[in-house]
């Protein structure tokens, strides 16, 4: 007799809680996505000591900026732009790949997303929050930045529809909150399995206030998957508006070398290549570090790495366009900024290092020998990452130290502050994704045991 | 007259669903770590109530990101930039698409919600002893008896082999 007025009538094996799960295959599943939630290793600690001491030179470069303004850094007029939107396309970029995964692959049907997407939608989250905060940082007084939100202020002021920054402040905090909430309803299911399984009082309140109740009816299940797959619907039009968006700062300006309509595209694919990048780069440590080699397995990785090169080619199909377009215009701006300026000018070796970077380089993965090689395939998502952090200094920075009027040509040179900020916001994402692999489970545990359930038992009801 | 069957194989458990609902029980449930059938895993039915929610709020979401748009940039606050028009429903696009994807996304997330009562953070099912392994390895098929006796209910369930069979008293 239990509390609600329930009595046990048949009880076929009585302390059956202890006996051991008859399919242990299934169950180690559970055990090895839930590992890590258990236990802080030592190389967690070093990471996250060094990640913090990151985050807290970043801290430190924020706060004198905001205690200088804005001339901290190596700003200047031509090139009012630089690191900061640079930064922010770079990250917001990289957050793109997380809800391609998540949503274009669970359109498509396709059960192998299941191996990442958790990691690949956190990558997400902290990507946009990181990428959020550089153009409010750029606003010069960034504790103004509600000014972009039209809220019915005495003043009256409302934002300049007609201006790209409130696109830009609409599309990222869109794009974030649905992240988020794409994010959370696909974890209920896994908080539930960490509150009945994890152990210790308080971790199973925490994560039992957070899976909300679930308790896994077959209504449940059914409206979860349902509701996950509307919002894929939502989120993939979404990340393609996203980054067509941001395009439009440059591309709506009369910059040579921004001023183009094959902007939208160009970005939105480059964007995902370089978040495929990130999550290959973080996909291959994280598996080793916690034995996970049996969830992203080696064809996992393999499938992602076709992918960037696909994506890789349809980049340089991009590049190609743009400087057959910049040729065919006859316009001796645009002859000037796409064969002189980008090329030759003082950052011409930088524009060739991110050309080997993105387009050469990734070319051995045609060979799957290299595409099975994690070496190989770290270093190449490396590679991309850098040089689609080059790609944007080339598009923002080279275009506006050499404009239209020689006479206002100027160099750019980062600031300490500029670099600071740069490696801060790299080591906060590291400490928001460290923090997520200790809290939260890695991997979606239904979605695995389903497909493997259906692997296994041929023709599944 | 609620009654709970705790099976230990998925297969099990789908197999004693089938068998219950051609003994003639309707009201029929299961509680899996899983999506137990293909309709649970790819929910091909059943999504339109969420569906029609996603439009319903998309829809108030363009009106309303328009609608905002025009009164700031039309009525409330017309700027004259480079006598560029001041209803310039072009520009107005990018924000409104936003709106209606932010709406539409936070529809479906609450609809979800609300239909399945959550959260609810206690359920009268979680008093059973061992119910927590419900969403680790053992599969509950649970049916509304009505008004049939629990010793039949019990004799129709025990062929199934279940490990345990579980009854409450009233709509818990």
């Amino acid at each position: 007799m239990s509390a609600y007025g329930a009595a046990v009538v048949v009880d076929r094996a009585p302390g059956s809680r202890d006996v051991a799960p008859v399919d242990p295959g299934d169950l180690a599943i559970v055990q090895r996505v839930l590992a890590p939630l258990e236990e802080t290793p030592r190389f967690w600690l070093v990471l996250f000591a060094i990640c913090a001491l990151g985050t807290a030179l970043g801290l430190f470069a924020v706060g004198y900026t905001l205690w200088l303004g804005i001339g901290a850094w190596g700003n200047n007029i031509p090139v009012a732009w630089a690191f900061d939107i640079v930064n922010f396309v770079w990250w917001i970029g990289i957050g793109h790949a997380g809800t391609f995964i998540s949503a274009f692959l669970l359109l498509l049907n396709q059960p192998w997303r299941a191996a990442f997407n958790r990691m690949a939608e956190a990558m997400t989250l902290f990507a946009v929050a990181i990428a959020g905060a550089f153009p409010l940082l750029h606003l010069g007084r960034p504790w103004f930045f509600y000014w972009l939100m039209p809220y019915p202020a005495t003043m009256g002021v409302w934002p300049n529809f007609k201006s790209a920054l409130p696109w830009d402040a609409a599309a990222v905090g869109t794009y974030f909150l649905v992240s988020v909430m794409f994010f959370y309803l696909g974890l209920i299911p896994d908080l539930a399995t960490s509150r009945d399984r994890l152990t210790g009082r308080t971790r199973r309140r925490v994560y039992g206030v957070f899976a909300l109740g679930w308790s896994g009816t077959s209504s449940q299940w059914r409206r979860h998957r349902a509701a996950l797959k509307i919002i894929a619907g939502i989120a993939a039009a979404l990340v393609v508006s996203v980054h067509s968006i941001v395009s439009f700062d440059f591309a709506i300006a009369q910059l040579s070398g921004w001023h183009s309509t094959i902007l939208p595209p160009y970005f939105v694919l480059g964007a995902i290549y370089s978040g495929f990048a990130m999550v290959l780069a973080l996909a291959i440590p994280v598996r080793g570090w916690y034995g996970m080699q049996t969830i992203i397995t080696i064809d996992h990785l393999e499938r992602l790495a076709k992918l960037l090169l696909t994506v890789c080619l349809l980049l340089t199909y991009c590049y190609t366009a743009e400087f057959s377009t910049a040729a065919y215009s006859n316009d001796p701006l645009e002859h000037a900024t796409y064969f002189a300026h980008w090329p030759a000018g003082p950052f011409g070796w930088l524009f060739w290092t991110m050309l080997v970077l993105n387009v050469v380089v990734p070319q051995v993965l045609w060979f799957r020998r290299y595409r099975r090689n994690l070496n190989v395939l770290a270093g190449v998502a490396i590679g991309v990452l850098v040089g689609m952090w080059l790609e944007r200094f080339i598009i923002i920075v080279s275009s506006l130290a050499q404009g239209a009027l020689p006479s206002t040509w100027h160099g750019f040179v980062p600031t300490w502050v500029d670099w600071g900020i740069l490696v801060g916001s790299l080591s906060f994402f590291g400490l928001c994704f460290l923090l997520f692999l200790r809290f939260v489970p890695a991997a979606s545990m239904g979605e695995l045991r389903r497909h493997r359930i259906e692997k296994i038992y041929d023709g599944w009801p | 007259m609620k009654v709970l069957a705790e099976f230990a194989t998925p297969d099990a458990a789908l197999h004693a669903l089938a068998a219950v609902k051609s003994l003639g029980y309707l009201d029929v449930a299961t509680h899996a770590p899983f999506p137990l059938t293909t309709e649970e895993a790819h929910a091909p039915h059943g999504s339109l109530p969420l569906a029609l929610l996603a439009g319903g709020a998309g829809l108030t979401g363009v009106a309303a990101g328009y609608v905002v748009q025009w009164w700031a940039n039309v009525a409330s606050y017309p700027l004259n930039i480079g006598g560029r028009p001041f209803h310039a429903a072009a520009a107005f696009v990018p924000a409104t698409f936003e709106t209606l994807c932010l709406l539409a996304t936070a529809g479906v997330f609450l609809g979800f919600l609300l239909f399945e009562r959550l959260p609810r953070l206690w359920q009268p099912e979680f008093e059973i002893e061992g119910f927590e392994r419900s969403s680790v390895d053992r599969f509950w098929v649970v049916l509304n008896a009505g008004k049939t006796t629990v010793e039949q209910v019990t004799r129709d369930l025990v062929p199934l082999n279940p490990l345990r069979i579980v009854v409450s008293e009233g709509d818990a």
